[in-house]
């Protein structure tokens, strides 16, 4: 099995409600903004994964 | 393709209280329209999704700007309804190794950044999941490619 993928580390409460830009390799947040416009522009041509970081506590059932 | 084992990935769901969830997640790959920038996200497995939902956010920075010029439809979930709009793309799921062509529903101001459903994904993919040992497999089952 793969290793398991931990982003409890690298989540603070400030990405919350936010799109994160989270490097390759999975080790740090490299920026994060409300826009996901604005932070693909912040961006750039990096090599990153983009993620919508939940709302703190809110259960979701889609 | 065998059946691929995946763990599932541990997030804090409440920073107040410090409780951990944990969701089925897999890495994936949206191509772009012309002169746009590739996608690279990770969706949620989610057989209570009919079809594969993205944000539409995620649709605008891969090139389709007119997200509205799709197919509309009315998504239904338990807390009401909204309006998605279809549009064909080109996923590549990084960690099966594997390419599908799709109609996804795009959705504004959706909880989650994508959501991998039956229609598609479902469809050519077994999927079993061992959510008490924290765990998914998944196994292709339909051939794929673009």
């Amino acid at each position: 099995m793969d290793n398991v993928l931990n982003l409890t580390k690298i989540i603070k409460r400030e990405h919350q409600s936010n799109w994160v830009a989270i490097a390759k390799d999975y080790s740090e947040v490299l920026d994060y903004s409300e826009d996901l416009l604005d932070l693909r522009n912040k961006i750039g041509n990096q090599d990153v994964v983009y993620l919508k970081i939940p709302e703190s506590g809110r259960k979701y059932a889609f | 393709m065998a059946w691929k084992e995946f763990a599932y990935s541990p997030y804090i769901f409440n920073f107040d209280t410090g409780e951990i969830g944990h969701e089925p997640t897999l890495a994936v790959k949206i191509h772009p329209r012309e002169d746009f920038l590739p996608f690279s996200t990770r969706m949620l497995v989610d057989s209570g999704a009919y079809q594969t939902l993205i944000d539409a956010k995620v649709g605008r920075s891969i090139g389709i700007l007119d997200i509205e010029s799709g197919k509309s439809t009315t998504v239904t979930g338990v807390s009401g309804k909204v309006t998605a709009y279809e549009h064909s793309i080109k996923l590549e799921l990084t960690e099966l190794g594997e390419f599908m062509e799709i109609n996804a529903l795009f959705v504004e101001k959706m909880g989650a950044t994508g959501l991998l459903g039956q229609k598609d994904f479902f469809a050519m993919f077994n999927i079993l999941f061992e959510q008490p040992k924290l765990k998914f497999k998944v196994e292709k089952v339909k051939k794929l490619g673009f």
